[in-house]
């Protein structure tokens, strides 16, 4: 293994140097503290080393995300589909792959879902969706749980325009759905994050940069996600087909950066918590995994039963151990036979972190700033910087709040970009702590300044209903239902909720990530006597991260009922916490059989709260939230079957 | 004489005095500043009177005559408001009317320059002379053919809860660029082309009820050459006084998305 390593070091630009940052890991970071009269620069590499395809690591890559050919094959294609010269089903497919996802119940209409890889994005292009969300869709854009941007609503016939202007800002939506590597979603406090030993995002990048219209990956049996990690504490590594969490290894004396490579996991029907292929990946290693998973998954998974088909079902079909054999020998295959060297093209990303000057004028300080600067923001690793957290309601943000968005960033982000989050929100990093008081003024002028972003008050919901065929609920609704409750009722300053989460999906498939959520719901129905009502599946105890776990079934909840029950559960563990308890490690013992409270014996407690009462006595218990239409299930197709 | 004015021709107009320049926004905003020479007629004072002979009797009591120098109409932001100053106008008669390339807005930050003085008016008689093929009556609407399109100028969440049957969608903002009230021609032909609009197709545009945002769309038509274009004025508040079918988008939540 003689990977060519060309080795740079970044320009001596400042006056003080700090080494070894990572424990002995060629990690350079250059700062100048010198003071200019406009701003204080700070420089931060990436690493004392990189294996690049660019000649310099400060130059920036020609490599471009969008390519308009994608464009001009879309509209000849919608063409021939509306002239009934391509095949329906094959014009399904073939716009899936592109982003163009179906919409409820109608194919005049397109969800378009644009991937924004690693989630870094730029002001210019979030001024972008601003535009085109008030000219082509419903005048707010959707901002995924797996760093996605979505148009809902938009006129088939418009994709390809949409897509030409995204283009211009370098935008795609290749790839972002259909049976191909979704978008690469890497966690949004990589680089910032004071657990993490190195910076995953360049991998992450880079990753994405490699399977985009790679002929490898264009029909593999079903989707397949990736997703890097920060580290064990902030991320979704175990939840995807692939998850990739940084660690360092000595190896013959010398660091060596690697990563925990996890394969298998997945939420939804037959949800599964990903295992680790070997004790160490390294990093010259990844791609060839990565390569080595994807072979055998697309040979070996099962293309004619669509529903059973993720790569977790290969896995439970072939076992644990000869799955990671497989892929060990496959890869060493892989290693030997590739026709030229594969390396993950790292980009350099010297964060030119620049705190923009301010006029400080008198500052106000405006009411509730002191509960978001503790429910919404983070400290970074970085001496006197936070990372803010924007969250949204339920993933939506308006044409007016992208373009607000944007300027915000540049004034007031040290790296005059953004990352999308991981649930629903945007994050704001290298905000100086001095400029927090003003940020927090400019957030709340924009209506973005919601409190309890990192709490359990900021509920992730599916789009459910409000535009995705498949969906027996409207989640989305519900997500913004609850998160304004805890809001209006102050929970999110409660601290023994901190750590907990609530995640709505509007049917079994697990958008909403509900399995992996201290209270999880995925939409359904009930029935009493001949009257149907919407209904959640309610789960208790999920959690990502080092000990992901899926949650434990505990009742069919009323959607009508879905609000009482929480609080009703919140009642409950007030009364029996223990000291130094708080919701989560309360839940997980409950779910345990650690405690004297079983899960059986909340389902009892709640139990009154939901039995149906007669459709004369509450006809609002029999329809949906948004609508006053009585309930009833309507779905249409899924994806290509 | 093209829908559009830019703002170059705007400015030796001005400084030669061969255009009428009308602010359509609101009198107190007119006052905050303003084009230079611009003569005050909010789209507010004429929609208050639904009567044909009411843009000209006030564009009279402001020196504007329906036979003189070209007027040109500009509002603060979208193009909505001088949209309809200039449908009115030119419905009733008068026929050298266009609309600024580019709103007060943009015309600021574009730093071109502006004042407060209010222009000595000069009253002028005024006449009426409807130009009946400009309207589209509601009983036109309801026998339109399948050859005639309908073009719901509202927003897409308005449009999906209801329209009027067979109509197609296009959101008054799609006919717009940040800088320019009108996109490039290329652009809006391929917006209506994709909605089966062709400059030989007849089309009638529809609102809500005050006519704004369907006569940006009629100029939009107009400007990429489509000329057999309509404003069905009383628009689709009409449309459902009269109580008239209306389609809807169904079993879906789509309001439940908006921010």
């Amino acid at each position: 293994m003689s990977n060519s390593l060309a080795v740079y070091s970044l320009p001596s630009v400042g006056n003080q140097r700090s080494k070894n940052l990572t424990g002995g890991l060629q990690w350079d970071q250059y700062r100048i503290t010198q003071q200019s009269r406009s701003h204080q620069d700070i420089f931060i590499g990436y690493k004392g080393y990189f294996r690049v395809m660019c000649p310099h690591p400060l130059q920036q890559s020609t490599f471009r995300w969008a390519d308009v050919r994608d464009v001009d094959d879309f509209a000849d294609k919608v063409k021939r589909y509306r002239a009934g010269t391509y095949p329906p089903d094959a014009f399904v497919k073939y716009r899936i792959h592109n982003g163009g996802y179906v919409t409820r119940l109608t194919s005049d209409y397109s969800m378009l879902r644009v991937k924004v890889p690693a989630g870094r994005i730029s002001p210019e292009q979030l001024r972008r969706f601003s535009l085109l969300s008030e000219q082509y869709s419903i005048g707010s854009a959707h901002i995924t749980a797996r760093e996605n941007v979505q148009l809902h609503w938009v006129v088939l016939e418009d994709v390809p325009d949409i897509l030409r202007s995204l283009a211009e800002v370098d935008l795609t939506s290749r790839e972002s759905c259909g049976d191909t590597v979704h978008n690469v979603v890497c966690s949004p406090t990589a680089g910032v994050c004071p657990d993490e030993v190195f910076d995953p995002t360049p991998y992450a990048e880079a990753t994405s940069r490699f399977f985009l219209r790679n002929t490898m990956t264009q029909n593999i049996p079903r989707k397949f996600k990736i997703t890097y990690d920060c580290c064990e504490n902030h991320g979704r590594a175990r939840t995807a087909d692939v998850g990739l969490v940084p660690q360092i290894r000595t190896v013959n004396g010398q660091a060596r950066r690697g990563f925990k490579f996890f394969a298998g996991g997945g939420l939804g029907a037959k949800s599964c918590i990903a295992r680790q292929i070997e004790d160490f990946t390294d990093e010259d290693n990844v791609i060839y995994t990565l390569i080595a998973v994807l072979k055998v998954y697309d040979r070996l998974g099962d293309r004619k039963s669509r529903h059973k088909n993720r790569l977790r079902y290969l896995v439970e079909q072939m076992g644990w151990e000869k799955f990671r054999n497989l892929i060990l020998k496959e890869r060493t295959a892989v290693r030997i036979t590739q026709a030229a060297r594969v390396n993950l093209d790292l980009e350099d990303m010297p964060a030119a972190v620049r705190r923009p000057v301010r006029i400080s004028a008198e500052e106000v300080v405006e009411p509730g700033y002191s509960k978001w600067v503790q429910t919404s923001t983070f400290v970074q690793k970085q001496p006197e910087y936070r990372t803010v957290f924007v969250t949204l309601e339920a993933g939506d943000i308006s044409s007016r709040q992208l373009s607000d968005l944007a300027d915000i960033i540049e004034e007031y982000s040290g790296e005059s970009t953004a990352r999308l989050g991981l649930i629903q929100n945007v994050v704001l990093r290298y905000v100086h702590q001095d400029d927090l008081v003003s940020l927090y003024s400019r957030l709340l002028k924009a209506n973005l300044a919601r409190t309890g972003a990192l709490t359990m008050a900021a509920t992730l919901g599916c789009v459910g209903m409000s535009s995705c065929n498949l969906a027996l609920t409207n989640s989305h609704r519900m997500a913004k239902e609850i998160q304004r409750q805890f809001l209006k009722r102050g929970l999110d300053e409660d601290k023994d909720l901190w750590g907990s989460s609530i995640k709505v999906s509007g049917c079994p498939n697990s958008c909403g990530q509900h399995v992996v959520a201290t209270v999880g719901l995925y939409g359904g129905s009930g029935r009493n006597g001949r009257d149907m009502y919407p209904a959640y599946t309610m789960l208790i105890g999920g959690r990502t991260g080092a000990d992901s776990t899926l949650g434990h079934k505990l009742a069919n909840v009323p959607a009508k009922r879905v609000i009482p029950v929480i609080l009703h559960l919140l009642d409950i563990f007030r009364e029996r916490k223990q000291d130094g308890d708080n919701l989560e490690s309360w839940i997980r013992r409950v779910c345990d059989g650690a405690e004297q409270t079983s899960v059986a014996d909340l389902q009892d407690m709640v139990t009154p709260l939901i039995s149906p009462p007669s459709r004369d006595d509450d006809p609002d218990f029999y329809t949906d939230y948004g609508t006053d239409i009585p309930y009833k299930i309507v779905i249409g197709r899924g994806c290509t079957k | 004489m093209g829908v559009l004015t830019n703002t170059d021709a705007l400015r030796s107009g001005i400084a030669d005095r061969s255009v009428h320049v009308v602010d359509a926004r609101t009198a107190d905003e007119y006052r905050a500043g303003h084009i230079p020479t611009a003569l005050n007629l909010s789209v507010s004072s004429i929609v208050a009177e639904q009567n044909a002979g009411t843009a000209a009797r006030l564009a009279g009591s402001l020196g504007i005559s329906n036979n003189g120098p070209l007027v040109v109409i500009y509002d603060g932001y979208f193009g909505t408001a001088a949209a309809l100053v200039a449908w009115r106008l030119e419905h009733a008669g008068y026929q050298n009317v266009s609309l600024l390339e580019c709103s007060y807005a943009n015309w600021l930050e574009q730093g071109l320059e502006y004042d407060y003085d209010v222009p000595d008016i000069m009253h002028v008689g005024y006449s009426v002379k409807t130009n009946p093929s400009m309207v589209a009556t509601i009983r036109d609407v309801e026998l339109a053919n399948s050859s005639t399109i309908l073009v719901d100028s509202r927003r897409r969440l308005d449009f999906l809860a209801m329209h009027i049957p067979g109509a197609v969608s296009i959101p008054y903002r799609a006919l717009s660029s940040p800088s320019s009230v009108l996109r490039g021609k290329d652009e809006l032909l391929h917006l209506f082309a994709n909605r089966g609009i062709g400059v030989e197709s007849n089309v009638i545009t529809y609102d809500n009820d005050s006519g704004t945002l369907s006569a940006l769309a009629y100029y939009a038509l107009k400007h990429v050459g489509v000329d057999g274009v309509r404003l069905y004025l009383a628009s689709f508040a009409d449309w459902r006084r009269q109580k008239m079918p209306v389609e809807t988008q169904q079993n879906a939540t789509y309001g439940d998305l908006a921010a």
